[in-house]
């Protein structure tokens, strides 16, 4: 066993390798696309991920407890349009406030989620299919097909996107950006250093015995889908103030990218393990194909096949390095157990 | 649903449907089960009836059953994908895409029933993506079928470039024969979904594909000691779905002479809960595929209850949508308090 | 001392040199669903003192176990803890009053660190994990048990032995009082299994008193300071150990008297079935070259670990060999998977039976077909559902397993009865060779003595078996040649006359006859 096997697990490699992958994506389509290397390209996909990343944030905490939110595109999509058409029919609200509203709403839809699956023991992926129709048939039947445009939006709002909060010489680092990181290095270290959220990798890691050692599973897998539901509320702002432009449609399809960041970025569809800073290296990824396939001007039918199918190759590279490494890793284990036979079980 | 299940199982298990099937093991365990479903679903139509009696009009009845055909096909294929512990998010585009190629091929002047034999195969060829996809790269078939949600949902909207497509000529036999209601009542296409389920019904109990699908789900790795091909098993199943959906698409075109660019998007969850309220668990192990018919049934009988009681149809998404969720709860408490009636007699034998 | 002369007749009534006792079950019973599974039982155990359970599968001992970590509520009767009645509602607040289980199978997190894993159910550690002082204070408790374990990594990938090893941890760091340990030496090596009565004794001496429930016989007479007998849910007898056998412990158990461990008549033929040169599995085993003859039964000993399984697996074709060369009935064959296994005639009986065995929620007809499921093919493809059923009653005869139908689903059988299915699904595929892994695990008394007569039978219809087992009295009684394993190599195949207890032992460890003192172990 080497020094670097000792000392480094097979999944740290691994967040490595996803760096790396996102650094041959930006490559490629360098290579695809005139003018790729821009800031403009930079912020353009820096604001997509950021709204990838907040709302896998939340859909990691429900994957660690072995559950699975696929409503978060409808609960974004819901929070964007309602909040939107609040502010634009009372442009003088307090921002925060505003902000406030976003993140009731999508705690309150993950509240819906959470009492489903808890205590109605159905399971997660049938309440969150039928979640994610009820939530986007509420908007669709409530909004009677109306659009929030930008111009009934107050300056602020449509200021927030471009606010610049840490200029690095030329290049801009911008607020819902940083945001985005806040969240990530609040969860971060919520997951380490939290007691109660140890409990979401135990309960996923392990349900029997987290049973049996009256863990309290259902208010904890409750807490994780109204957590998540009131991340993705905050989604739904960012993607108001960085489109402006919301129809009934603002959202759809999020779930895909927020699972497949999350299923990329190393957190266990199975539940128990995984981590909230992979699941942002994963929102990066799958955040700069989007934007770069957009960038590439195809039409948005193919721009869903080929988004589909890049996202499966991406789930299933990492899935292919994590083996090899695990393989890698093992087997240098096997040979430190042959040394000692007595320690070793005999499982095929 | 939660009052029904109790007494009547018991009676029916052990008395007509117990003495029918005398010499399966596993059918006179599965079937209380199913006639707890069956027994809400009658209950269920009684209550809709006495409130508004045009509801039982036959007429009604088998219109009912004829609408419930295309998701109810595809809740069949479901039924073995969820006994082998997988799932395929992914039926609602490949019901609409081999939908699509099998009009367009009409379109071009092909022969409707060939048409249509190339929609199966085109079905076919989706799910074997699906399983291709999942078995190589080793990945849940849960993202895979989220990844080819997107792609067949994409290419279809390719194919036909968002319009609906409308096949020629109507009046050709496939046409008038799969539209056709036999003494102006029965649909044709509710006989073949009868047909199907009885069929599957056959291939899941009797024949060792259908013993393997349950092995495997219940328990894969004793599965491949006592020599089942684990991979294959998990493939001809993502397979099977992939050709009733391209038969159910097929067929939905001859049944409504079009193809509506987004029919089918939103198909998976009625197909999964209905799965899951006619009695197969999502953790695997077994399936019932007459469960899943009347689970169809149930919510599409409360579908049509829903427009009898004349609520506004802009909410008719969301009561249908909650509907499903609440059968689905009520049905999974029932469940569970048998679960633990079962669990506690388990621990007393250990 | 309040134990109910009635129930404890073989114990001294007049003894009350044990002080107070700690936990006391008064006339307990539950029923489930028609069955009385405990029957007004009364117990009492006391601070240091090691008190074994013993009884056949269905006796009571997990119900009883169940009621006092608060998994089950009795329908009759009272449980006093330090003399103060108490009612415990779940297996948190058993934990919170310092009654702690340990199970066969350890339930730990394998996605949490050692350290999380000792310490997860304390409520009082603040809602910060104070990650520094946690890794010390599991560092503190592991060294004071003397078990070396990296507190900071995950749990996934420890030894059985060293995940019972954090069970006691967790148990002592919540100040336990009361330890329940089921079946805790199941899975373990003979080795394994002294390093944990080192931590039974130690914990012993702290003052906790602890409920030990095992079916090896030799264990409880090793570790046990009294034995309780458990029956049809009622208890029998209590001993102190110096007044109790293992033969009349026994007798107590089935009701009758067992003779357990007589040597199987020899039936092995001339001509090999199996012929084994050089078999070898990279970094796994080596080395290894036997001939198997129709009729003989060749056991496979040695510790835990040293290989056996792997070469049942790589016979098998679960996990191919990759060095030397197998015969069958004299030709030369490669197996890679298990169906070419199957094809060969080879079938293994796995030693994990739930994981690897059954198909549990699957009935005893279905699960007894599955390997075979060709031969029971009409033309059309379809099963014939009569004969599987009547192959499945005429195993449910031959082999006595004792169920209501063979339509009932296996997991609601006991282990002894679930390990005739296992058998009857390898028999039903007709095998000349016969690969038994652990056939007796987790089986109680009675049944172990069936099996054992089943497979002599077999052995004289022709069949070569192997017998890969962790009990050595079983080993020794059964087998014709005894094949014994050390760390992945071969270290001698012992014939009737040569093998002991002593030779085998001193062979499976490595030793020179000389220094030959642990032939007890097992």
């Amino acid at each position: 066993m080497t020094w670097l096997q000792r000392h480094v697990r097979p999944e740290q490699i691994r967040e490595l390798s996803l760096l790396l992958l996102i650094v041959v994506a930006i490559f490629f389509f360098g290579s695809l696309i005139d003018g790729y290397y821009t800031f403009r390209t930079f912020n353009r996909i820096a604001s997509s991920v950021a709204i990838i990343t907040v709302v896998a944030v939340g859909q990691t905490l429900v994957v660690l407890t072995r559950n699975i939110d696929l409503s978060v595109g409808s609960i974004v999509g819901f929070t964007a349009y309602f909040v939107g058409t609040l502010i634009a029919s009372h442009n003088s609200i307090n921002p925060f406030f505003a902000v406030a509203i976003a993140i009731l709403i999508g705690a309150a839809l993950g509240v819906v989620n959470g009492v489903l699956v808890s205590w109605g023991r159905v399971p997660a992926v049938v309440v969150t299919l039928g979640t994610l129709a009820i939530y986007r048939g509420v908007l669709v039947d409530l909004s009677g097909a109306k659009t929030v445009t930008t111009d009934s939006l107050p300056q602020w709002l449509i200021d927030l996107p471009l606010l610049n909060v840490l200029p690095i010489g030329s290049l801009d680092i911008r607020a819902l950006f940083v945001l985005a990181l806040v969240i990530v290095v609040l969860f971060h270290l919520g997951t380490i250093y939290l007691s109660f959220a140890r409990r979401f990798y135990a309960i996923g890691s392990n349900p029997e015995a987290a049973q049996l050692i009256g863990l309290p599973m259902k208010s904890v897998v409750f807490l994780a889908f109204v957590i998540c539901g009131a991340l993705s509320g905050l989604g739904g702002f960012m993607m108001l103030a960085r489109f402006g432009n919301i129809t009934v449609e603002a959202g759809r399809g999020l779930e895909l990218s927020v699972v497949a960041a999350v299923v990329v970025g190393g957190v266990n569809i199975f539940g128990g393990s995984g981590t909230v800073t992979g699941a942002m290296l994963g929102a990066a990824l799958i955040g700069t194909l989007e934007q770069s396939l957009f960038r590439l001007g195809i039409s948005e039918f193919w721009l869903n096949a080929v988004l589909g199918l890049l996202i499966l190759l991406a789930v299933a590279s990492d899935a292919i390095i994590l083996q090899r490494l695990r393989a890698l890793w093992t087997r240098a284990e096997l040979k430190l157990i042959v040394g000692a036979p007595e320690k070793r079980g005999t499982q095929p | 649903m939660t009052k029904t299940d109790q007494a009547p199982r018991r009676a029916l298990s052990s008395t007509r449907l117990g003495a029918r099937s005398a010499p399966s093991a596993r059918r006179r365990l599965r079937l209380p089960e199913e006639a707890g479903v069956l027994v809400a679903l009658i209950v269920m139509i009684a209550v809709i009836g006495f409130a508004k009696p045009r509801f039982l009009n036959p007429i009604n009845l088998f219109t009912v059953l004829g609408n419930t055909t295309f998701q109810g096909m595809l809740s069949l294929g479901m039924v073995y994908l969820l006994a082998i512990r997988e799932i395929d998010l992914s039926v609602g585009w490949m019901f609409n895409f081999s939908a699509v190629v099998a009009a367009l091929l009409m379109v071009a002047g092909a022969n409707p029933w060939l048409a249509m034999i190339a929609g199966i195969a085109f079905g076919a060829l989706l799910g074997l993506v699906n399983g291709l996809l999942s078995i190589t790269l080793r990945l849940p078939s849960i993202i895979v079928t989220l990844g080819t949600f997107s792609m067949f949902e994409g290419l279809s909207l390719v194919s036909n470039n968002g319009r609906a497509i409308n096949p020629p000529d109507p009046t050709t036999s496939y046409f008038t024969l799969i539209s056709a209601k036999i003494f102006g009542v029965v649909p044709v296409v509710a006989i073949v979904f009868v047909l199907l389920t009885v069929a599957l019904h056959f291939v899941l109990h009797r024949t060792r594909f259908g013993y393997r699908v349950q092995a495997v789900g219940s328990n894969p790795d004793a599965a491949l000691l006592a020599g089942i091909p684990n991979a294959l098993v998990r493939l001809q199943t993502l397979v099977l779905m992939g050709v009733i959906a391209g038969l159910s698409g097929s067929m939905y075109v001859g049944f409504r002479g079009a193809i509506d660019p987004q029919e089918g998007s939103d198909f998976v969850l009625t197909v999964i809960a209905a799965v899951i309220i006619g009695g197969t668990p999502l953790s695997g192990g077994y399936g019932t595929v007459f469960g899943a018919m009347i689970g169809m049934l149930i919510i599409q009988v409360i579908a049509s209850g829903i427009i009898f009681f004349g609520i506004d149809a802009t909410w008719s998404t969301f009561v249908t949508g909650a509907v499903i969720i609440i059968a689905v709860v009520l049905d999974q408490i029932v469940r569970y308090h048998r679960q633990r009636r079962a669990n506690a007699q388990r621990f007393n034998e250990n | 001392m309040t134990l109910d002369k009635e129930h404890s007749p073989a114990l001294d009534p007049g003894d009350v040199d044990d002080g107070k006792p700690i936990l006391e079950i008064r006339g307990v019973a539950k029923r489930f669903d028609g069955t009385q599974a405990l029957d007004d039982v009364s117990l009492a155990l006391y601070p240091g003192e090691i008190h074994a359970l013993l009884g056949e599968n269905g006796a009571g001992k997990s119900t009883l176990i169940k009621i006092v970590t608060g998994v089950h509520q009795p329908d009759h009767g009272q449980i006093l803890l330090a003399g103060e009645l108490v009612t415990i509602r779940s297996a948190a607040e058993a934990q919170r009053l310092g009654v702690a289980a340990i199970y066969q199978e350890p339930l730990l997190f394998p996605d949490l660190n050692v350290a999380e894993n000792i310490f997860i159910s304390h409520q009082d550690r603040g809602s910060i994990v104070g990650w520094r002082r946690m890794f010390q204070e599991a560092e503190a408790i592991l060294a004071e048990l003397g078990v070396a374990l990296d507190v900071r990594s995950p749990a996934r990938g420890l030894t059985l032995a060293a995940q019972q090893s954090v069970e006691i941890a967790k148990a002592i760091s919540m100040n336990v009082r009361v330890l329940i340990m089921d079946e805790p030496t199941a899975s373990l090596s003979a080795h394994e299994v002294q390093q944990l009565f080192k931590l039974v004794k130690d914990l012993k001496r702290q003052g906790v008193a602890i409920l030990f429930v095992s079916h090896r016989m030799e264990e409880v007479f090793e570790i046990a300071d009294k034995i309780t007998i458990f029956r049809d849910g009622r208890l029998v007898s209590t001993r102190r150990r110096a007044e109790a056998t293992p033969q009349r412990a026994i007798a107590d158990m089935v009701g009758r008297e067992i003779d357990l461990l007589k040597a199987r008549p020899t039936t092995a033929r001339k001509d090999p079935i199996l012929s084994v040169v050089d078999l070898g599995r990279q970094g796994v085993f080596e080395g290894v070259t036997f001939d198997l003859h129709r009729g003989e039964v060749l056991g496979f000993a040695g510790l835990i670990g040293a290989g056996r399984t792997d070469v049942g697996l790589a016979l098998f074709g679960v996990e191919p060999a990759t060095s030397g060369t197998i015969a069958v009935a004299g030709k030369p064959i490669v197996v890679r998977s298990p169906r070419e296994g199957m094809k060969l005639g080879i079938a293994y009986v796995s030693e994990d039976r739930r994981q690897l065995g059954l198909i549990l929620p699957m009935s005893i007809v279905a699960n007894v077909t599955l390997p075979s499921l060709h031969r029971f093919l009409n033309r059309f493809g379809l099963i014939r559902t009569a004969l599987e059923r009547r192959t499945a009653e005429s195993f449910r005869s031959r082999l006595a397993i004792r169920t209501p139908s063979v339509a009932v689903a296996v997991a609601k059988l006991s282990g002894g009865n679930q390990q005739k299915v296992l058998l009857s699904k390898w028999l039903n595929t007709n095998p000349s060779i016969l690969i038994l892994d652990e056939p007796t695990r987790g089986v109680d008394v009675g049944s172990k003595a069936e099996v054992h007569a089943i497979i002599a039978e077999l052995a004289s219809e022709g069949i070569g078996i192997i017998v890969i087992s962790s009990d050595l009295p079983e080993v020794l009684a059964l087998s014709d040649r005894v094949l014994v394993m050390r760390e992945g190599r071969q270290m001698a195949i012992l014939d009737r006359a040569e093998a002991s207890q002593e030779s085998v032992m001193t062979a499976a460890m490595g030793q020179r006859p000389a220094d030959s003192a642990s032939g007890r172990a097992l």
